[in-house]
């Protein structure tokens, strides 16, 4: 499938440009301690030919799912951090999702069902505004409004479950935005459609008309988007964390980023292109599921 | 399609644009931004990294300079402010000042050169790539389209923005870099564009003509093929250029950007982020900036996309 | 009378101005009854029956004038809960392109059984029986496996027979086809519009023909109704119409439709000029500006429906005198 292929890409790349890397692990000039040296010379077997060393790293990654030792905390390996940081990163993440589909959904909705109307022109003149704002602009003037102004949420940390509102929220709105946008289009579509008109023509409730012939078609687009929604969301992920504070991937890729821990770093990459990967999968199911003439392997 | 024919399309075009109002607001807004951009440094009195010391942290505006200073820990020189209608402006530096006693407007001023700048140039690169990719690929049609594509969405479903992140890490932060790294990751849509476009225009009759008259390959799609594409490229760019400017806005944040003492509007921001609490304006007038702007090229997009293609009115 | 419609009139608001789209017409159809209503686009033939059926979008729709009569009520006087109880169960109508009219998220069973579901009190499996026999009577191969399928599983004239089927489930009193086979190849046309005859003859199920299509209308129609710019421009039966035509239109229409004697190489006698700009009609004749008998009076009055013998009436000043053997129809 598609799917394996780009895994193989995405752990392809990142091999090479491990060893690319000037001043790593791999590279004639070898800066770390000791002990870190050891680790990586041992799972590494830097000693073998390059196609030896690219095996033994597919293999290890896939059948061990073993992301190799951090290099710059020499005692921790990669998945140890991975895992700690996962488990924000996924909070962070879901919660978006569901505020902007929660926010998106209803505005659309909306929208469409009072067609030119001030409920129509309202939500998509914010829509319009959110999708020009960068995340952390937007991330900047909510903890001004409701974290500094208004004191009711804390600015950084999660140690509270409030912390998750405020990065949650600014993700969400962002892309609720688009989703607003798209769910009113593909619904108003929908409703010009000719069997709508067949619907109406045969007495059916406008209840019935929207929820059971209109939604499914209307979903479509924004079905459609969640993909590279849920990408963004995740790459956003990393903005978020930056400035509340949360201990999640997105903190670690950065972080590894500057510090040259090219391990983590990649181990980072791979984590989250996988997640991206099985959500986009789920993602094309979801539309099989609602468009009958989709058909599948 | 004759030269007459096209000529009038864009005039058609034109006048659907000027009738939108937001697009035109918006065209004029970016051209003053672009015009204060250069004008602007040349007539203040500051360049982008004089610093003076006697007035760090200095608020745009306030409403009491004594409550000021005393809440911040910051000693406002009075002369500097002028009161008008209760509040206090600064009338030395007119967006106040940062942590080094740098005039704002200035250093945002400088950053609308860096943002606007990447952001164009970026975006000519990534338009280029895509182009070229796209009308080949289009054009030769076969195998040789099939590979090409599936290249494109093999690399559609990788998660770009980390490797940009690990390409900056790795070989540090140079300009050009940047926004090589930045074009480099758009291309993609560009080019599926362009080849949707190019392949329903290959089998239209002018250019059955031009073949039969003897026309070159390349010649087909320099002269004819690609300004017939030329309006859904032109409506690409437009949405283009905002998305790459957040893109560099986005990496210059995390530090992975432009650096100190150049700015660019995302790197203003992430200097002052620490002080947001204590001295708001720092974060908020870069912000604002960049939001405005990409809210105004995301008008002009959606504008020349409606005068363009009018059929697609409404839809997103 | 089954249904009576007393001058009815509706307008359009749009950018060019007020369109006219039917102008003051009348008419009515008595109980198993098929008439057949013809009438280029712009006619105004099919906005008459969405009125019917109060399916006309209002805003830019306004009816100015008149009343529908059905079982003694006024139809454009009744609430929308009372409309939609009639819709699909009294009055059923098909529309003319079977590819867009049926819902391809939703499966063929979901679209048929919730009429049933929504008009009577039947059980989910006395509803499926009633779907499955009229299917097969309906003359649809294997209805089980249709029943179960989606839309795009099906052909052309398949997905035509299940709009068919959709609107006789509940037996309707009347059933208004709009231009039903003009998006299906010749021979299913022929199909199709047997089909219509049967469910005429065995339940005498009265039926509105909309088409722009003579032919079609000689094999099935009782009667006709000729209209032109939102007008009636004449009606009657099938004689009279096509034996005692009156109205240049009408036989203009006739003239039009090639015939199989024609000899190689005569011209096709089209009517010349175009349909009229429905904002620009008036106290005039409509057909005015394209007639071959033309005089000043057309100009400037528009003419009264006049009746030329029993159910056979005409708007024209000059109707054609001797009636002409115009020939067959072709079919």
């Amino acid at each position: 499938m598609a799917a394996l292929v780009t895994l193989f890409v995405i752990i392809t790349i990142s091999f090479f440009m491990m060893r690319l890397a000037p001043g790593g692990p791999f590279s004639k000039d070898r800066a770390y301690p000791a002990e870190v040296m050891k680790n990586i010379e041992a799972k590494y077997h830097l000693d073998k030919p390059v196609v030896v060393q690219y095996g033994i790293y597919l293999k290890r990654i896939l059948f061990e799912f073993d992301l190799g030792p951090s290099t710059r905390y020499g005692d921790r390996s990669v998945n140890e951090l991975v895992k700690s940081g996962f488990a924000f990163s996924l909070k962070v993440g879901l919660g978006a999702l569901f505020f902007s589909l929660l926010m998106g959904l209803v505005a659309g909705l909306l929208a469409a069902l009072n067609h030119n109307k001030i409920l129509d022109v309202i939500p998509m003149s914010f829509s319009m505004v959110g999708i020009s704002v960068p995340d952390f602009v937007l991330a900047y003037i909510l903890i001004l409004i409701f974290g500094v102004t208004l004191s009711w949420l804390p600015v950084a940390g999660v140690d509270q479950i409030q912390g998750y509102i405020l990065p949650c929220l600014t993700l969400g709105l962002i892309y609720a935005s688009s989703i607003s946008r798209l769910t009113r289009g593909g619904l108003l579509e929908i409703l010009g459609q000719d069997f709508i008109r067949t619907a109406k023509a045969k007495g059916l409730s406008s209840r019935r008309i929207l929820w059971v012939h209109s939604l499914k078609g209307g979903l479509l687009p924004v079905v459609s988007y969640l993909g590279p929604a849920v990408a963004g969301m995740f790459t956003g992920s990393l903005v978020v964390e930056n400035i509340f504070q949360i201990p999640g991937l997105g903190r670690f890729l950065i972080d590894s980023a500057i510090n040259r821990d090219y391990t983590l770093s990649m181990g980072c990459v791979i984590v989250f292109a996988v997640l991206i990967l099985i959500l986009n999968l789920v993602v094309d199911l979801v539309y099989g599921l609602l468009d009958p003439r989709v058909s599948y392997e | 399609m004759t030269e007459k024919a096209q000529r009038s399309l864009w005039q058609d075009a034109l006048k659907r644009l000027k009738k939108n109002k937001a697009a035109v607001f918006s065209i004029f807004f970016v051209m003053g931004i672009v015009l204060a951009a250069i004008i602007g440094p040349m007539v203040l009195p500051y360049t982008y990294d004089s610093q003076d010391f006697d007035r760090i942290n200095n608020p745009p505006f306030t409403s009491s300079i004594q409550k000021f200073s005393d809440e911040k820990f910051v000693d406002l020189i009075p002369e500097d402010y002028a009161l008008f209608a209760g509040v206090y402006w600064n009338t030395k530096h007119y967006l106040g000042t940062d942590d080094l006693g740098r005039d704002l407007l200035v250093r945002i001023l400088y950053g609308a050169r860096v943002s606007l700048a990447v952001g164009f140039l970026a975006a000519i690169v990534s338009l280029l790539i895509g182009v070229v990719y796209g009308s080949v690929a289009g054009y030769v049609g076969g195998r040789v389209d099939n590979i090409m594509m599936r290249i494109v969405d093999t690399l559609y479903s990788l998660p770009f923005m980390f490797f940009v992140i690990l390409l900056m890490a790795i070989a540090g932060r140079s300009f050009y870099l940047l926004f090589i790294a930045i074009g480099a990751v758009s291309w993609l849509t560009t080019a599926r564009i362009v080849r949707g476009q190019v392949i329903s225009l290959k089998n239209s009759e002018f250019i059955e003509a031009a073949h039969a008259s003897g026309t070159g390959h390349g010649e087909i799609i320099w002269r004819h093929l690609i300004p017939n594409t030329l309006g859904p490229i032109i409506v690409y760019f437009s949405l283009l250029v905002p998305r790459v400017m957040l893109e560099e806005a986005f990496l210059s944040f995390l530090g992975l950007g432009i650096q100190a003492p150049m700015s660019s509007w995302g790197s203003l921001v992430a200097d002052s982020r620490n002080f947001v609490t204590l001295y708001p304006w720092m974060v908020i007038f870069p912000g604002l900036a960049l939001t405005l702007t990409l809210f105004s090229l995301n008008f002009i997009g959606d504008g020349l996309r409606d005068a363009l293609d009018p059929k697609l009115k409404g839809k997103q | 009378m089954l249904l009576e419609v007393k001058d009815l009139s509706v307008e359009f608001a749009t950018d060019e101005g007020i369109v006219r789209a039917v102008d003051h017409v009348s008419f009515s159809l008595a109980e198993g009854e098929v008439l057949g209503i013809v009438g280029e686009s712009g006619s105004g033939k099919s906005v008459t029956n969405l009125a019917l059926m109060g399916l006309l979008p209002r805003p830019p729709a306004r009816i100015t004038s008149g009343e529908i009569f059905f079982n003694r009520r006024d139809l454009l006087k009744l609430s929308e809960k009372r409309l939609r109880a009639l819709r699909g169960k009294d009055i059923s109508m098909i529309f003319q392109d079977p590819f867009t009219s049926l819902n391809p998220y939703l499966k063929i069973s979901t679209q048929l059984m919730e009429v049933l579901q929504t008009h009577s009190s039947m059980t989910p499996t006395q509803a499926k029986k009633r779907c499955l026999d009229i299917l097969d009577s309906l003359g649809v191969p294997e209805p089980e496996i249709r029943f179960d399928s989606y839309p795009h599983q099906l052909s052309g004239g398949l997905k035509q027979r299940v709009m068919i089927a959709m609107s006789l489930l509940l037996e309707p009193k009347i059933l208004i086809a709009d231009e039903p086979t003009t998006a299906l190849d010749v021979t299913i046309q022929a199909q199709i519009l047997d089909l219509l005859k049967g469910v005429n003859q065995k339940h005498g199920t009265a039926i509105i023909l909309i088409t722009h299509d003579l032919g079609v209308v000689a094999g099935l129609c009782d009667r006709v109704q000729v209209m032109y710019g939102g007008r009636i421009a004449e009606r009657g039966s099938i004689d009279d119409i096509f034996y005692r035509t009156k109205h240049p239109y009408t036989r203009g229409l006739m003239e039009s439709i090639p015939s199989v004697d024609i000899e190689p190489g005569a011209r096709l006698k089209p009517i010349p000029g175009s349909p009229p700009d429905l904002t620009e009609l008036g106290a005039f004749c409509a057909f005015s500006d394209r007639c071959s008998k033309v005089q000043d009076k057309c100009r400037t009055s528009r003419p009264a429906l006049t009746e030329a013998g029993a159910g056979h009436a005409f708007e024209c000043y000059f109707p054609i005198g001797d009636s002409l053997e115009i020939g067959k129809a072709a079919s």
